[in-house]
């Protein structure tokens, strides 16, 4: 293999996949990324096995052919190359590639190609569409209340699904669930279930763009999940699991609604718990103010009054504040609406605008 | 009309089934003695209700035939013993012929039994003392007695019993005894639908204390084997480090039956002095294999006790049987651990002196220089060994002045002893393991920020300084890092300073349940998928005595049917993954710290919250933490009311001072 190739094109793609390196992996050869020079691009992979990141990369290929490097010396070196051409070799017989620009040259010993794990590749047929920014919204709303020990392993995903021209997403720790929908373009009619871990998630986030033209094909199969943005695939494995029916333990109905300013709320329940050792915090909902409060004995007392706007019966509820606070910064409305329904029940934290879909739902803290 | 006359038969087994059947364990004990009497293999034995409601002992040994079978339930019938003579060579462990007619007077008793061979089997059925039925039924060979609503008709005695929890932990000791006693019987002891144990009946008795105590524990002993005239003495012993709070763990067996024997007791725990200190208590299976004639087992109704003709030749050479057993273990290094000072520096070319070093010798009298590991001793006839001298190590220590040898050990909270730093050492750790018995109970009678420190609770600080400075210096200390992601190594005005974040955990947590539990309220996270779990049925029992008090703390657990519990709330901060973990670890530690006696609701409850707060540290410990939590986790000890110990006394920091470093490193 020969190819030529930019140093800012190969800096980016690398940094791209790197994320999907195995830190801690047993298989020597996942710590490395995998380098196909084919036609016209050197194609990019690195998988931990449950997530796999694929880049393309623009360049003259004299050669075809493919090594796998180790991904972290390569990052690090390309990163601190000058800007302009470079050229890599690979010497297939000793699984050495050499890198070269200007004066210097690198030779770096990497495995063979075949060593590294094969993706398969899903059938054209069966995808279904969602703008980038809209799957990076629904990512960002509901991977964080996903839970993150593995004895429920299932809990450490989103739920996604699609049906007619929604994709909804879901995530639940067993204290809170986060829930949104955003459309998506679903030409086959298809109707798709699929749990995704949360880590692979938030991964695809970041590579998602802001720009509403650009989208991504979503292909699932049997048990992975592709997204395809173009230049970057990302594929993660999905899974296993009964997802639960979490969104039928929402209350229906609620006794108390309050409007909020979310940012004035977000600020003052972030200071009370400041003073708490675990987060602890008291809201006392009242018809024209909402009082928080937190008591840390011989550390601080804290009070802080927001105003409200009421609809039904003032209570008193605590909640863990890291709960609320993880729970409402994903929310981009000014405002938002927080229903109660007793202070042992549920309570339903939503947007007032309209403009998104999100819900979440948490569970106070109770004393028995 | 004469005042005084000749009790009817009823009445006098009723009286006598006092003195034999105290609870629904002597029941289990008498049956399952007569099973192994009888030559059984397999013994089976269930019960229900903790023994209140049912007992059914089965077994495969030789049957009764019609005439005996019935013979059997007439006081003082014995298959054992003819004749006064008899009673000096007794091999068996019933011989009084009371047992069953006792308890067949104080419940509804059925008997079916069939010799191997014969063609049908009896069915005797009593009901408070009065034969009911008598007839011929087909039945497997060997015997079955199931006992029925133990006394019913005696409602004093059965005001009398504990709740089933602790009757069922009785019976689950006693049936511990018996099973040790023949690890080449197989037991197996159900309670309702579960199986509480099986001991495997292969002869060998690691396996079977394996089954009925615990694995741990087993890994604990150090075989013991010593020649006595006419037989020997044998078994297990624990390493110091195994000692207990109790002596529930001390298990003694003289031609194989279960026994409590002063003198044997005094010996073994003589053989522990200096090794564990005082209040706390070896861990043994010791078996003494002697000629019958030189026991008299008929010193008590319930043949607890037994007395030896040689009384201090036994207890002479119960003494020496564990001593070179201890010796050959070489216990002495375990103080090679952590804390232990010199450990290393005992085999370096350092100072030496006697230190661990001079404990590794075995225990021959004199010190001759056999190594550890030598055959036990050959059969001799004297009882002891010539040369009772005491072994070297286990005199007072003559040497003083070790301070090189000391290094870092000191726990901040003490002086240094004055004895061979080994032995100091482990009295150290020991008198700490005992203290939180004192400590905590004290602190919770008298409320939060009671000055000063309970009774029991060591100084702290050398030149005893209340716990208020420790945590002032605990506030001041300057965090380095993580070592092994279990010790936070810290820089103080003293020197170094190395905390044990298992057990800063425990401490903290500790004070937080029971403040928790004696009223303050304690946040509970709700869980949307409650969590659900099956427990034992001596767990489920307990969680009936503890539930209330875990509740409070946050740990909501509740019945689901059956022995399936539901968690419908964790502690705050608890993840909801650990929640079954939780309960079932928090149970299993309630239960070892000890059943039996009566419990306090203040001594339940220091219980509970001492269980809970050691799981919910063990679910913390080897966490990787960033600086930012070890920060945290300093403040929260610091606000302690007792930061020194963990719950259960071992320390939580230790320090080695600038002194003893400079000492180490030749700098003075």
């Amino acid at each position: 293999m020969r190819a030529i190739v930019p140093q800012e094109t190969l800096a980016e793609a690398l940094s791209t996949v790197s994320k999907a390196v195995s830190s801690k992996s047993t298989i020597p050869v996942l710590s490395g990324v995998l380098l196909q020079a084919k036609s016209d691009h050197l194609l990019l992979r690195a998988t931990d096995l449950e997530l796999a990141i694929e880049a393309t990369a623009a360049a003259q290929v004299q050669a075809e052919g493919s090594i796998v490097l180790p991904a972290k010396l390569l990052t690090d070196l390309i990163r601190r190359i000058p800007f302009g051409d470079l050229e890599i070799t690979v010497d297939p017989g000793h699984y050495t590639a050499t890198i070269r620009w200007g004066r210097s040259q690198y030779l770096l010993h990497g495995f063979p190609a075949d060593q590294f794990p094969q993706i398969p590749e899903p059938g054209d047929e069966s995808h279904f569409v969602v703008s980038q920014p809209a799957l990076r919204d629904l990512i960002r709303q509901t991977s964080f209340a996903a839970a993150h020990d593995e004895t429920r392993p299932y809990l450490t995903g989103v739920y996604l699904t699609l049906s007619g021209e929604q994709l909804s997403g879901v995530a639940t720790d067993s204290v809170r669930i986060a829930h949104t929908w955003v459309p998506a373009r679903n030409p086959q009619n298809l109707s798709v279930q699929a749990i995704i871990p949360s880590r692979s998630l938030n991964e695809l986030a970041r590579v998602l763009s802001t720009d509403p033209e650009d989208v991504v094909r979503v292909a699932i199969t049997g048990n992975q999940a592709f997204f395809d943005l173009g230049s970057v695939r990302v594929i993660s494995r999905l899974l296993e699991g009964q997802y639960p029916d979490v969104l039928r333990l929402i209350p229906q109905s609620y006794g108390t609604r309050a409007t909020l300013n979310k940012e004035q709320f977000l600020e003052a329940v972030e200071r009370a718990a400041l003073t708490t050792k675990d987060g602890a915090i008291k809201l006392e909902v009242g018809p024209d103010v909402m009082v928080i409060r937190a008591n840390t004995p011989e550390v601080a007392q804290v009070q802080e009054e927001l105003p409200l706007t009421l609809e039904g019966d003032p209570l008193e509820i605590g909640f863990n504040a890291r709960y609320l606070i993880e729970g409402l910064k994903v929310l981009e409305d000014p405002d938002f609406l927080f229903e109660f329904s007793g202070s042992r029940n549920p309570s339903r934290i939503s947007g007032t605008t309209g403009t998104s879909h999100y819900l979440y739902v948490v569970l106070p803290l109770i004393t028995y | 009309m004469p005042r005084i006359h000749v009790l009817d038969e009823r009445t006098a087994n009723q009286i006598a089934a006092g003195e034999v059947v105290e609870r629904p364990a002597s029941v289990v004990k008498e049956l399952v003695e007569n099973s192994l009497d009888a030559g059984s293999r397999r013994i089976v034995v269930e019960v229900e209700g903790g023994g209140r409601s049912l007992i059914r002992v089965t077994d495969d040994g030789c049957g009764m035939d019609p005439t005996d079978a019935r013979l059997a339930l007439e006081r003082h019938a014995t298959s054992k013993i003819r004749t006064s003579q008899d009673l000096l060579r007794v091999t068996t462990l019933g011989f009084r012929g009371e047992a069953l007619p006792s308890i067949a007077s104080v419940s509804r008793l059925e008997l079916r039994t069939r010799e191997h061979g014969a063609l049908s089997g009896t069915r005797i059925y009593v009901e408070g003392g009065r034969i009911a039925a008598v007839e011929e039924v087909g039945c497997a060979p060997g015997t079955r007695v199931e006992v029925r609503d133990l006394f019913f008709n005696t409602p004093a005695r059965l005001k009398y019993l504990k709740s089933n929890a602790t009757e069922l932990s009785r019976i689950g000791e006693v049936l511990a005894r018996l099973a040790l006693a023949r690890p080449d019987v197989s037991i197996r002891f159900r309670s309702g639908p579960a199986e509480v144990f099986v001991t495997p009946g292969s002869g060998d008795l690691l396996a079977t204390a394996a089954a009925v105590l615990s694995r741990d524990l087993v890994r604990a002993l150090v075989p013991v084997d010593y020649p006595i005239p006419g037989g020997r003495i044998w078994g297990y012993v624990g390493l110091p480090a195994a000692a207990r709070a109790s002596r529930s763990l001390q298990h003694f067996f003289v031609n194989r039956r279960p026994v409590q024997a002063l003198a044997v007791r005094y010996a073994l725990e003589e053989a522990y002095t200096n090794l564990i200190p005082q209040g706390r208590y070896p861990v043994a299976l010791i078996f003494i294999d002697l000629d019958p004639a030189e026991v008299d087992v008929n010193v008590h109704p319930a043949k607890l006790e037994v007395r030896f003709q040689r009384e201090r030749e036994v207890r002479g050479a119960v003494y020496h049987a564990v001593r070179s057993a201890l010796g050959a273990a070489t216990v002495v290094p375990v103080a090679g651990e952590p804390a232990a000072p010199g450990g290393s520096a005992a085999d370096g070319p350092a100072p030496a002196g006697p230190g661990p070093a001079e404990g590794r010798e075995p225990l021959r009298p004199g010190g001759s220089g056999a190594s550890p590991g030598t055959p036990p001793p050959q059969p001799g006839r004297d009882w002891v060994r010539a040369g009772t001298g005491m072994p070297p190590w286990a005199r007072p220590a003559q040497a003083r002045g070790q301070t090189a040898l000391s290094l870092g050990g000191a726990y901040i909270s003490r002086d240094r002893g004055e004895e061979d730093p080994a032995v100091a050492f482990l009295a150290r750790e020991a008198a700490a393991a005992l203290s939180p018995e004192a400590a905590p109970e004290a602190a919770v009678e008298a409320g939060p920020g009671a000055p000063g420190l309970p009774e029991g609770a060591a100084p702290l600080l050398p030149g005893g300084a209340p716990a208020a400075d420790l945590r002032e210096r605990i506030r001041n200390l300057r965090p380095l890092g993580q070592v092994h992601q279990t010790y936070i190594v810290c820089d103080g005005p003293e020197g170094l300073y190395v905390i044990d974040q298992h057990a800063a955990h425990e401490r903290i947590y500790f004070e937080r349940n029971l403040r928790a539990m004696a009223g303050a309220e304690t946040p509970a996270q709700p869980l949307l998928f409650p969590v659900t779990l099956e427990l034992s049925p001596a767990q489920y029992a307990l969680l009936e005595e503890v539930g209330e008090e875990l509740r409070r703390a946050g740990l909501d657990v509740r019945p689901f049917g059956g022995r399936t519990v539901v968690v419908r709330s964790v502690p705050m901060g608890v993840a909801e993954a650990h929640a079954a973990r939780l309960v079932l670890d928090t149970l299993d530690r309630l239960a070892e710290a000890g059943s039996g006696t009566q419990v306090t609701p203040l001594e339940l409850r220091r219980r509970a919250a001492a269980a809970l707060a050691a799981c919910k540290a063990a679910i913390k410990a080897r966490d990787p933490l960033q600086p930012e939590a070890i920060r945290h986790l300093l403040a929260e000890l610091a606000e302690c009311e007792h930061p020194g110990q963990c719950p259960h006394g071992r320390p939580t920091i230790l320090l080695f001072s600038i002194p003893e470093l400079e000492k180490r490193f030749g700098r003075t």
